[in-house]
C-alpha cells in the first residue's frame, strides 16, 4: 500500500495539471453554488426546507462573526469571507469522506512501478488547496487591517523604528505572519490527510463495521477543522483591525 | 526547497487555481446567496418587529379603550341611579301633594255635604212643624166641633209649635249641627 502525499494528476489541459483534489474542489463549488442559488432564488417569508437550512447557516455565521468583530459595518465586509471559508472547507471535507472518493481509481505505470491513482481526493488532502486558503486568509487579514486603521498604522505593527522593543516586536509579528500561513495550511492538510490515511488503513485491516466509528469521527473532524480555520481567521482579523495599545 | 515543494505536491498552477476557485466561489455565493439572504432576513426581522410594536400599541389602545368604557359605564350607571332617585323623590312629592289636595277636597266635599244635610233637615223640620200645627188645629176643630177663625187658627198653631219647640229643645232633639260636627 502506497499513499502519495501529493495529489495525483488525472489529466492535463495544456500545461495545466488537473489533479483529483482539484476535481473534487470543482464538484464542491458546483454543489455550493447550485444549492446556494436555489435556496436564495425565491425567498419566502415562511421558509421552505432548503431556505431554512441556508438561513440557519447564514444567520449563525453572521451572529458568530458579529460577536467577534463587533461593529455591523466591519461584519458586513468580513462576513462573506468567513462564511465561504466555513462552508467550502466543511463541504470539501465531507465530500472527501463519501465512499468511493480516494478508493475508486486506476493503476498507472509510472517510474517503472505501478501506482494507484484515485479519481477523486479530498480537496484539503492536497497542500495546494490548504496553502491557497491560508494565503487568502492572511492577505485579507492584512487588507482589513489596512482599511480599518490606515496603511501606516497597520504597517507600523511590522516595521517600527520608534524604539528597540517595537522594532523587535515588529520582526516577531512579521515572522508570525509567515508562520500563520504555514500553521493554517499544515493544520488543515494534516488533519484531513491523516483522516484519509486512517480510514484507508482501518478499511484494509477490518473492511466491515470497524471503519464506521472512524468515519463518524472524521465527519466530526471535518466540521471542527472548518470551524477552527474560520475562527482563527476571524480572530486574526479582529486583532488586525484594532490598533496597538 | 525545490525537492521539498515537489514532494509535498505544491505546484504554482494548482495553488493559483485554488486561490481563483475560492475567489470565484466567494463572488458567486456573495452575489446569489449572502446578499439577497441577509437583505431578506433583515427585512423580515424589521417587518416582524414592526408588527410586534403595532400589536403592542393596539393592546395598549385596547386597554385604554376598555378602561374608558368601564369609566363611562360606571358614570352612566351613577347618573341613571341619580335620575331614578330624583324621579322617585319627585313622584313621592307629587303623591304627597295629590294626597294633600285630595284630603282638602274631601274635607270641602264633606263639609258641603254636612251643610246640605243640615239645611235639608231644617227644611224638613220646618215642614213637619207646619204640618203638625195644621194637624193640631184640625184636631182641635174636630174636638170643638166648630170652625175656628183663621186668626184663631194661626194663634193656636203658633202656640202649639212654640210648645213643641220648647219640648224638643229640652229633650235635645234640635241640635243636629252639633251632633254632625262630632262625627
Amino acid at each position: 500500500m502506497e499513499i502519495s502525499l501529493a495529489a495525483e494528476d488525472i489529466f492535463y489541459i495544456g500545461f495545466f495539471p488537473v489533479t483529483n483534489s482539484l476535481l473534487l474542489t470543482w464538484i464542491a463549488m458546483c454543489i455550493l453554488v447550485i444549492f446556494g442559488a436555489f435556496s436564495a432564488y425565491k425567498l419566502q417569508t415562511v421558509p421552505g426546507r432548503l431556505q431554512n437550512v441556508a438561513e440557519f447557516v447564514i444567520e449563525k455565521m453572521y451572529d458568530f462573526t458579529k460577536n467577534i468583530i463587533g461593529t455591523d459595518r466591519n461584519t458586513e465586509k468580513v462576513f462573506p469571507f468567513i462564511v465561504t471559508f466555513f462552508i467550502f472547507i466543511l463541504i470539501s471535507n465531507w465530500l472527501g469522506l463519501v465512499p468511493g472518493v480516494g478508493t475508486i481509481g486506476i493503476n498507472v505505470e509510472k517510474d517503472h512501478s505501478e501506482h494507484f491513482f484515485p479519481f477523486l481526493r479530498a480537496p484539503a488532502a492536497d497542500l495546494n488547496t490548504t496553502l491557497a486558503f491560508a494565503i487568502i486568509s492572511v492577505i485579507i487579514t492584512n487588507i482589513f487591517g489596512i482599511s480599518a486603521i490606515g496603511f501606516s498604522k497597520h504597517v507600523g505593527k511590522f516595521i517600527s523604528f520608534k524604539n528597540p522593543i517595537a522594532f523587535f516586536v515588529g520582526i516577531l509579528e512579521t515572522i508570525a505572519e509567515v508562520a500563520k500561513i504555514l500553521s493554517f495550511s499544515f493544520r488543515l492538510f494534516g488533519n484531513v490527510f491523516a483522516g484519509e490515511v486512517l480510514l484507508i488503513v482501518i478499511a484494509t485491516l477490518v473492511p466491515y463495521i470497524a471503519p464506521v466509528p472512524f468515519l463518524a469521527l472524521e465527519i466530526f473532524v471535518g466540521f471542527i477543522q472548518a470551524l477552527v480555520f474560520t475562527m482563527l481567521t476571524l480572530v486574526f482579523i479582529k486583532v488586525a483591525i484594532e490598533e496597538h495599545h | 526547497m525545490e525537492e521539498l515543494l515537489h514532494n509535498l505536491g505544491i505546484k504554482w498552477q494548482l495553488l493559483l487555481a485554488q486561490i481563483v476557485n475560492f475567489l470565484i466561489l466567494l463572488f458567486l455565493l456573495k452575489k446569489f446567496l449572502y446578499k439577497p439572504m441577509l437583505k431578506f432576513m433583515r427585512e423580515r426581522r424589521e417587518t416582524i418587529e414592526r408588527g410586534l410594536k403595532k400589536s403592542e400599541l393596539a393592546e395598549i389602545q385596547f386597554q385604554e379603550f376598555r378602561k374608558m368604557q368601564a369609566e363611562q359605564l360606571t358614570k352612566t350607571r351613577t347618573e341613571a341611579q341619580k335620575i331614578m332617585e330624583d324621579a322617585k323623590k319627585r313622584a313621592e312629592e307629587a303623591k304627597a301633594q295629590i294626597l294633600e289636595e285630595a284630603k282638602i277636597q274631601a274635607e270641602i266635599l264633606f263639609s258641603r255635604a254636612n251643610k246640605d244635610i243640615e239645611l235639608l233637615k231644617n227644611h224638613r223640620l220646618m215642614e213637619a212643624e207646619h204640618e203638625l200645627g195644621k194637624m193640631a188645629v184640625q184636631g182641635m176643630e174636630y174636638l170643638l166641633r166648630e170652625k175656628i177663625s183663621d186668626d184663631k187658627k194661626r194663634e193656636l198653631a203658633d202656640e202649639a209649635i212654640k210648645n213643641m219647640r220648647i219640648n224638643l229643645s229640652n229633650s235635645g232633639a234640635l241640635k243636629p249641627a252639633q251632633r254632625h260636627g262630632k262625627i
